[in-house]
């Protein structure tokens, strides 16, 4: 009977720690292609300017981030006619990740500023853009129909 | 006293030991069973919570005051455009690479800001920004350089600069008097001569529009911009510093900008901002653009 008691009881923790182990490990590791995650945003939601790839050199006037921490990135930029963007960034790890994430917080930041006096309808588009993270991705889409952008995120970071 | 107590245990029969053992089995085997169901309910919760939506946020949405624009009041032209001056010949025909403009620093509104990102060299100054205007050269804070926040013509006084490419005026097209959008590219000038004494200044005639956006019937317009353009040549002649019309590397045969050039009729895209580099990348030589 204590035995089966002592059993018992083993069993029952290694089922808690097993549960607990899966809640912790809730989410897979995506990958995403980069590159192709940006051309599906610029084909598949509607804007108004025409964008455009900037200039390597001009990436870092553009996002204060250490190219350290980059391990792929793909960006499309409006003409200075909209605020309208799309950056879709690979960090080294999730930390790297999470300055990314910074960073682009601070260019949405900066854009605000920037259109708040020059074109104030962007404010709008400003007011809530699309930013996802999952795991070492930060993505960000600025338009008129975050609809759907998030639907063509979705399409790449659902496993 | 004899504290200790006594473990000794009476003997087992071989029929108990049989049973104890056989329990033990049964006993082992449910719990490998029961241990491999646990490790597969977690392969199979891992493997299901895949398809969870990611983390998403967006950054908390600040309230700014709208700022009360200080341009002159916008009143639209009635004069006659003059006509385009003629194309102004190339003094680098094949075009210098981008490292000429290693030493160079760019001052202009948003079309100049989309010019570097797009198609302008890589290592030269940037002093651009959305909506610069010639009062806010002096006075806002507009340039990050080095960590700090810098007005253009402090943040000029930083760097000696070999040239300096200007384009302003789109923003100061509504002032009741073009006069002082000059007199004001006057005192620019004079600041760069002050702070890079040796160096190349070219000031770029205003970029058209296109049709359609000439049209609104705005101050924005094309036969504004000529008279602002005729304005910058005669002050570069008094300066004595170069007049670089590129608007001819980017214009239609109306003297407008294309339609396929711009989104809005106004901002360049990249296509036609590297036109407008393969214009300066030929066009080098300042003395041959001062007006006479």
């Amino acid at each position: 009977m204590k035995s089966m008691k002592k059993i018992g009881c083993f069993l029952l923790s290694l089922l808690t720690a097993g549960l607990l182990f899966t809640g912790c490990q809730g989410k897979k590791d995506v990958t995403i292609d980069v590159a192709a995650l940006a051309d599906a945003l610029k084909s598949s939601v509607p804007f108004e300017d025409e964008l455009a790839e900037p200039n390597e050199a001009a990436v870092t006037n553009i996002y204060a981030i250490d190219e350290a921490d980059i391990a792929a990135k793909k960006i499309y930029v409006g003409s200075g006619a909209t605020a309208e963007e799309i950056a879709v960034f690979e960090g080294k790890d999730e930390a790297a990740a999470g300055r990314i994430k910074t960073a682009v917080d601070q260019r949405i930041a900066d854009q605000r500023s920037a259109f708040e006096d020059y074109n104030p309808e962007e404010q709008e588009k400003l007011s809530d853009p699309v930013i996802v993270t999952t795991g070492k991705y930060v993505i960000l889409c600025v338009s008129n129909d975050n609809e759907a952008a998030k639907k063509c995120i979705d399409g790449y970071t659902k496993g | 006293m004899n504290s200790q107590k006594n473990f000794h245990k009476p003997p087992v029969s071989p029929k108990v030991r049989r049973h104890r053992r056989k329990r033990r089995l049964i006993l082992g085997g449910a719990a490998v069973v029961l241990i491999a169901l646990i490790v597969g309910i977690v392969f199979l919760i891992r493997g299901c919570t895949a398809g969870s939506p990611p983390e998403s946020s967006s950054p908390a949405t600040t309230t700014t005051q709208p700022a009360t624009t200080t341009t002159e009041s916008s009143s639209q032209t009635t004069t006659q455009a003059p006509t385009t001056p003629a194309t102004t010949e190339p003094t680098e025909p094949q075009g210098v690479d981008d490292s000429y403009f290693d030493n160079a620093c760019f001052i202009g509104d948003s079309r100049t800001q989309a010019f570097m990102m797009y198609a302008g060299p890589a290592n030269a100054a940037d002093f651009s920004s959305k909506g610069l205007s010639i009062s806010k050269v002096f006075s806002d804070k507009t340039v990050k350089l080095d960590g700090q926040e810098l007005s253009v013509s402090d943040a000029l006084g930083k760097k000696q600069f070999g040239k300096v490419y200007i384009m302003l005026g789109l923003n100061e097209l509504g002032w009741s008097y073009p006069e002082i959008f000059a007199d004001r590219c006057g005192d620019l000038i004079d600041r760069i001569k002050e702070t890079s004494p040796d160096a190349d200044i070219f000031i770029q005639s205003i970029l058209p529009v296109t049709a359609a956006r000439n049209d609104r019937g705005d101050y924005i317009n094309n036969a504004r911009i000529l008279q602002y353009n005729e304005l910058l040549k005669n002050l570069c002649k008094e300066k004595q510093v170069a007049y670089l019309n590129v608007r001819e590397a980017v214009e239609d045969e109306n003297g407008c900008l294309p339609d396929e050039a711009s989104s809005d009729g106004v901002h360049l895209n990249k296509t036609y901002c590297q036109k407008w580099y393969d214009y300066l990348k030929t066009h080098t030589n300042a003395a041959d653009y001062i007006p006479s």
